[in-house]
């Protein structure tokens, strides 16, 4: 039976313990919602002794399948006050499932001003003081010091200074392959892992065996068919190898969908000089480069090395919404402002789509002009100086918002709103608007069209079929989220339907389980309704599926708004 | 139809003068735009991008492709005035902003922006 551990940081006791039963078959986003939905007080404070903060790979996380590499972080949010799953890649998750580690449950509050660093190996857990010189410093260096102390290898999930700050635009950040960073990125649950005074969680596998495999058979020839689905589709196989997420900067300005100048309007003329396009030769150009896998055993490959001028790695995992934020929605028309403000945000450690968004929004309050990349660098950067104003803009759009008595303020349950403009891509903005996360993209994402019966084109101007566009993506995704594998791979098994099927098999194979489709679409419904129970047991209402009013204004280029009524997106959530 | 050679092409004098008076009485011009792999064509051709590009009055997507010698298979969308189309389906006519989308673009926004019919 798998290990489920559980760390008091009040008492520094540690529980190791066989996973209980209630929580034996879920794993990923079902396992860490689940957990937070039975376990966590809705009630409570997110930075106070009742909140818990569980870690949780996927179902096939560990094994040999592709693009399996992905964490799950869960709790209630100091962000939302709602439910939260976060979700990174790095090498944390597959070291947890070789040492068969179903969860990591942090709990409890230390009383004493210290941090710790808790260190996981085969032998058990134990928790450390800090080094007192990475406290206060930055993840990229912390990393190095935490692998110099603990090996080279281990895997490191570590808060920055904004996550010891507990400023609730927060993250927790997780060393990849090459102790570059990945984050668990919204929500802020580094405020969390930051409240109860971990500045890092160190893992060392030696000693682990290989996950095990009911069915190695079974198992070989599914990974190899999903593989095959990923490898020969062009978005898999071709554009996000080359392109990166940010493909999406010029297609979003063609379908008017790209926010500009804190979502006044869909298009603007400067989009391709942030695209990705420009992105991809300017990396080429620098030595750089375009593809790069954030976990062992990717094979999409979406993520890059973006250098300096003189040549020098300055960030990777660069995306499209990050990107968008800075270069269209705060009108920062220069990539390499944009790439340095992407590296400051993974090692203060900020949620990179929340702080971009409050820099638009900074702008809206004439805090610094609009399209200033150099202002935009000097105002993030108070966030590590813990000054008034950077910790406001590290408590995310909605704290700057209301600091400065804005209306304009794109945000859903206190969550900014990403790179989409729900009034042109209407299905997104009602995923949006009734997500239990808060505004999140990636929470409507996963489609395939064997479980997923939505019928006919949707056009993304109207409302026809989006409500349940927007249903559907959400149950999907609430199951890919649970196998932790890549989202991504959602592009593959939208079009080739044996791909679905084999990534299904392969959860059979490694557990010895019948699943079937059905079973994936009742499993994604189950850990909906458990977030939404959650939320609502927090105070929410469907009041809180609601955006911003401001978006009733028209939109260019296609002078659309958002027209939805109360009862139409209180539909999202009728199943 | 013949093929139409859009202004600023790097074409033979004869060539452009022939295309030109094919069109001249019913010709206007579109703003062509090619994102991801096909931006590398454009480049490749020595075409800029965005570029105009003379249309004989109205032509399908898949007519479109074909003046610019371009396969079907090269192009997943035909954006036209921000809207996406298979190509059968686009029309485009002079005055257009027209962009090409090669298959490629991530999952959910095909669906999402009416590039892919779902069930």
């Amino acid at each position: 039976m798998s290990k489920f551990i559980r760390i008091d940081m009040g008492t520094k006791a540690v529980k190791i313990e066989e996973c209980p039963e209630q929580y034996a078959g879920l794993a990923g986003r079902g396992l860490t919602s689940i957990f937070v939905a039975d376990e966590v007080k809705p009630t409570c404070h997110p930075l106070g002794k009742y909140n818990k903060l569980i870690f949780a790979p996927g179902y096939l996380t560990g094994t040999s399948a592709a693009n399996s590499g992905r964490l799950s972080c869960g709790a209630k949010s100091p962000l939302t006050g709602g439910i939260k799953e976060s979700n990174t890649g790095g090498t944390f998750a597959q070291k947890m499932s070789k040492m068969d580690i179903k969860a990591l449950v942090f709990e409890g509050l230390p009383e004493e001003d210290k941090f710790y660093v808790v260190k996981v190996t085969m032998d058990g857990v134990t928790i450390d003081e800090a080094p007192a010189h990475i406290v206060g410093m930055g993840n990229y260096e912390a990393i190095k010091v935490l692998q110099a102390q603990y090996g080279p290898k281990v895997g490191v999930a570590i808060v920055g200074p904004a996550g010891e700050m507990r400023l609730t635009a927060a993250n927790i950040s997780f060393a990849d392959p090459q102790s570059n960073i990945r984050s668990a990125g919204r929500g802020g649950l580094g405020a969390v892992m930051g409240s109860k005074k971990i500045k890092a969680v160190v893992i060392d596998d030696t000693g682990a065996t290989a996950v095990p495999i009911a069915n190695p058979e079974a198992f070989k020839n599914a990974s190899k068919r999903f593989t095959t689905a990923l490898t020969t589709h062009p978005v898999t196989g071709q554009g996000l190898p080359k392109y990166g997420t940010n493909i999406l900067v010029n297609i979003l300005n063609e379908a008017g969908g790209l926010p500009t100048k804190n979502f006044r309007s869909g298009r603007n003329e400067w989009a391709n000089n942030v695209g990705g396009e420009t992105m991809a030769a300017t990396i080429e150009a620098r030595g750089g480069k375009t593809t790069h896998g954030c976990h062992a055993g990717c094979i999409i490959r979406c993520s890059q090395h973006y250098n300096d001028k003189e040549g020098k790695y300055l960030t990777s995992g660069f995306e499209y919404e990050t990107i968008w934020a800075l270069g269209a929605n705060a009108c920062i028309d220069d990539l390499d402002a944009i790439a340095y403000a992407d590296r400051e945000f993974d090692d203060v450690g900020v949620d990179s789509i929340e702080v971009s968004v409050t820099v638009g929004v900074a702008m809206e309050a004439g805090i610094i002009p609009w399209g200033d990349a150099k202002a935009m660098l000097d105002l993030i950067l108070e966030i590590r100086k813990g000054t008034p104003l950077g910790r406001i803009v590290g408590s995310g759009a909605g704290a700057l918002g209301q600091m400065y008595g804005l209306t304009r303020v794109p945000v859903v349950k206190n969550q900014a709103i990403p790179a989409y403009d729900p009034r042109a891509v209407k299905g997104v903005g009602l995923t949006y608007a009734t997500t239990p996360m808060g505004a999140d993209h990636t929470a409507g994402y996963a489609v395939a069209t064997n479980i997923l019966k939505v019928g006919g084109f949707v056009d993304p101007l109207g409302k026809a079929g989006q409500v349940e566009l927007s249903r559907n993506l959400q149950i999907a995704t609430a199951a890919v989220d649970s196998t932790g594998m890549c989202l991504f791979i959602a592009f593959a098994i939208l079009d080739i339907a044996d791909g679905f099927n084999a990534l299904v098999e392969m959860i059979n194979a490694r557990y010895n389980l019948a699943l079937t489709g059905d079973d994936v679409v009742a499993l994604g419904k189950t850990i909906l309704k458990a977030e939404r129970g959650f939320n609502q047991r927090a105070g929410f209402t469907n009041a809180a599926d609601r955006l911003p009013e401001f978006f009733e204004e028209k939109c260019a280029p296609h002078d659309v708004t958002w027209d939805f009524t109360d009862a139409e997106i209180d539909e999202v959530f009728n199943f | 139809m013949g093929r139409i050679i859009p202004y600023g092409e790097e074409q033979t004098l004869s060539a452009v003068t022939v295309c030109r008076e094919e069109v001249s009485h019913v010709s206007s011009t579109i703003e062509l735009r090619a994102f991801m792999g096909l931006s590398d064509t454009f480049r490749e051709r020595n075409w800029s991008n965005p570029k105009e590009v003379v249309v004989p009055g109205e032509l399908s997507g898949t007519e479109l492709l074909a003046l610019l010698d371009l396969t079907e298979n090269m192009v997943e969308v035909v954006f036209v005035n921000g809207k996406a189309y298979t190509p059968p389906l686009a029309v485009v006519t002079g005055g257009d902003r027209v962009a090409l989308a090669p298959p490629g673009v991530p999952g959910p926004y095909r669906v999402l922006l009416g590039f892919k019919e779902m069930g």
